[in-house]
């Protein structure tokens, strides 16, 4: 699963931002995530430049630390949100949350993929990062956040009598036979009442 | 909060998975328009106009407008975006660029690239983050007048149309950005230093470019000594194989009937054979050449002037050439 981590550079000379920043950094990286990150560019002194450029269609989900929110905040999350991808704003407890991230989440199409969530400082706590993170990931991979891509093979055998009704169906619908197949899948799936259920609960327990 | 001035002028084509492919065609249209990018609200305050494009696209009057509202506005706001066709995207940042040199802050121009099949209409996908990336770049006061689309940010005199469809629709000729996009925005350009802005209001389009040399029956009428056509511009094949003499002919005639005549190409000519007869320019776009010939005619008649202007270095328009690829 490829990340964008978003931090606020101009923070990093406060040791205590610093360090919260690269904790949260080597505990995505330590959760397997894919990660890319505003953050390697600046500790890496721009050695990272050269790297080949990449955009949102690339990645899943972004993640900002953004309890002192950076004026470039708004426009990672504006276009993170107009690519349709998921965010996690995390926040550390006890601070107010800026005007326009209220303004986000009271939009009913921009607070939809928008998750402005408060971390307790104390690791051990319930409520702390190493919670959120993993519940926020799981989320992701339930794939109920994220736009699908059809992008997953795999081998699915049938009878010659499937075959043929399936050459037949598939011409007389003008559709390729894996296009059919698929959208017969995605009509089963949002009828499928208790799995609407399973995505319900996994959505409101984050 | 950041105050952004949008000024519809086409390239409007906004695609919505429950809406469709909406298009500004009236002032009343935007409204609804901008309520589908609702991303741009949590930017920066908007408050807009629109040109209308219908009278004819880079009609002298769009232009004249155009520029006027500009003046009138930019003081106003922290940055003025403009939405354009990208089809002559080329042509308008280069006469903004001639037009009003060294704006106080950010003049930005993109457009939605909407193509038209027979069929039908295949939308731009990548408008909202150019819309998105534009505004960024208002916050980031780069104050010159550039093209967005895609990853790059350009400068209109290195602006180059690459390809029909894609995420880099446009190039730089010589590899120079005035800024990339991936994460957020990369200023390359961190050498440019602005001279004073200086806002012009006068240009003078009379003047017609040719890819060869047409025939002579059609050459004779735009030589007419009475037309209003003030200068042709031949540009050169890529072999540069001319006939020289023709050249002459030509020159004298427009000397006669107080003409000018340009010969021009891209590359840069090894001989200047022309130097004291016909105007020889190279190492400059054909749009940012066109647009600076219309902002030299809208200041001045005067030959020798014209030839002086045209020749010298005014806005760093001519560049090292040897990236460029056909």
């Amino acid at each position: 699963m490829k990340i964008y981590y978003f931090t606020n550079l101009d923070k990093l000379k406060d040791k205590y931002w610093e360090n919260r920043y690269i904790e949260i950094h080597k505990f995505l990286i330590k959760n397997g995530v894919n990660l890319v990150s505003n953050l390697e560019k600046k500790l890496s002194r721009g050695e990272n430049e050269a790297r080949k450029s990449i955009s949102y269609d690339q990645i899943e989900a972004v993640i900002i630390e953004g309890t002192k929110i950076s004026p470039d905040a708004i426009y990672v999350i504006a276009t993170a949100l107009a690519y349709k991808k998921p965010v996690l704003y995390l926040m550390e407890k006890g601070n107010a949350i800026p005007e326009q991230l209220e303004y986000i989440r009271k939009d009913p199409n921009l607070g939809e993929n928008f998750f402005l969530k408060f971390y307790s400082k104390n690791e051990k706590d319930k409520s702390s990062y190493k919670s959120i993170i993993p519940d926020f990931l799981n989320l992701l991979e339930s794939g109920s956040l994220i736009k699908e891509k059809v992008n997953v093979k795999f081998t699915l055998r049938i009878s010659p009598k499937i075959e043929r009704y399936l050459t037949w169906k598939s011409m007389a619908e003008k559709k390729a036979k894996a296009e059919y197949l698929r959208q017969k899948l995605e009509e089963i799936m949002s009828n499928d009442p208790e799995y609407k259920n399973f995505l319900r609960k996994a959505r409101s327990n984050f | 909060m950041k105050k952004v001035f949008l000024i519809f002028y086409g390239g409007t084509g906004l695609y919505d998975k429950k809406a469709g492919l909406k298009f500004v065609e009236k002032y009343e249209d935007i409204y609804d328009w901008l309520k589908l990018i609702p991303e741009l609200s949590i930017m920066a305050e908007i408050d807009y106009t629109i040109i209308d494009k219908n009278k004819d696209l880079l009609s002298r009057e769009n232009i004249a407008e155009l520029l006027k509202t500009i003046s009138e506005n930019l003081s106003k706001y922290d940055g003025i975006i403009i939405l354009h066709e990208v089809d002559s995207i080329p042509m308008l940042a280069n006469t903004i660029f001639w037009q009003i040199q060294a704006p106080e802050k950010p003049i930005i121009i993109t457009g939605a690239n909407t193509i038209e099949k027979q069929t039908h209409i295949i939308p731009d996908l990548s408008f909202k983050a150019n819309l998105i990336n534009a505004f960024q770049l208002v916050e980031s006061k780069v104050a010159r007048v550039s093209v967005i689309y895609g990853s790059r940010i350009i400068c209109p005199s290195r602006l180059k149309r690459v390809g029909l469809s894609g995420l880099n629709i446009f190039d730089s000729v010589n590899k120079q950005y005035i800024a990339r996009i991936d994460f957020g925005l990369s200023i390359e350009d961190k050498t440019y230093k602005a001279k004073e802005s200086e806002y012009y209001f006068k240009f003078d389009r009379d003047f017609v470019f040719f890819k060869t040399i047409p025939g002579v029956k059609l050459l004779e009428k735009l030589l007419e000594k009475n037309n209003e056509i003030h200068a042709i511009i031949f540009e050169a094949w890529k072999n540069q194989i001319t006939e020289r003499s023709k050249l002459i002919d030509l020159y004298k005639l427009g000397q006669k009937n107080n003409k000018i005549i340009i010969f021009y190409n891209q590359i840069g000519f090894a001989k200047d054979f022309f130097k004291h007869t016909i105007i020889t320019i190279s190492n400059i776009t054909p749009e940012c050449l066109s647009a600076k010939l219309s902002w030299i005619l809208g200041q001045t008649k005067n030959k020798s002037q014209i030839r002086e202007m045209l020749k010298k270095e005014i806005m760093d328009e001519f560049f090292v050439n040897e990236i460029i690829k056909d």
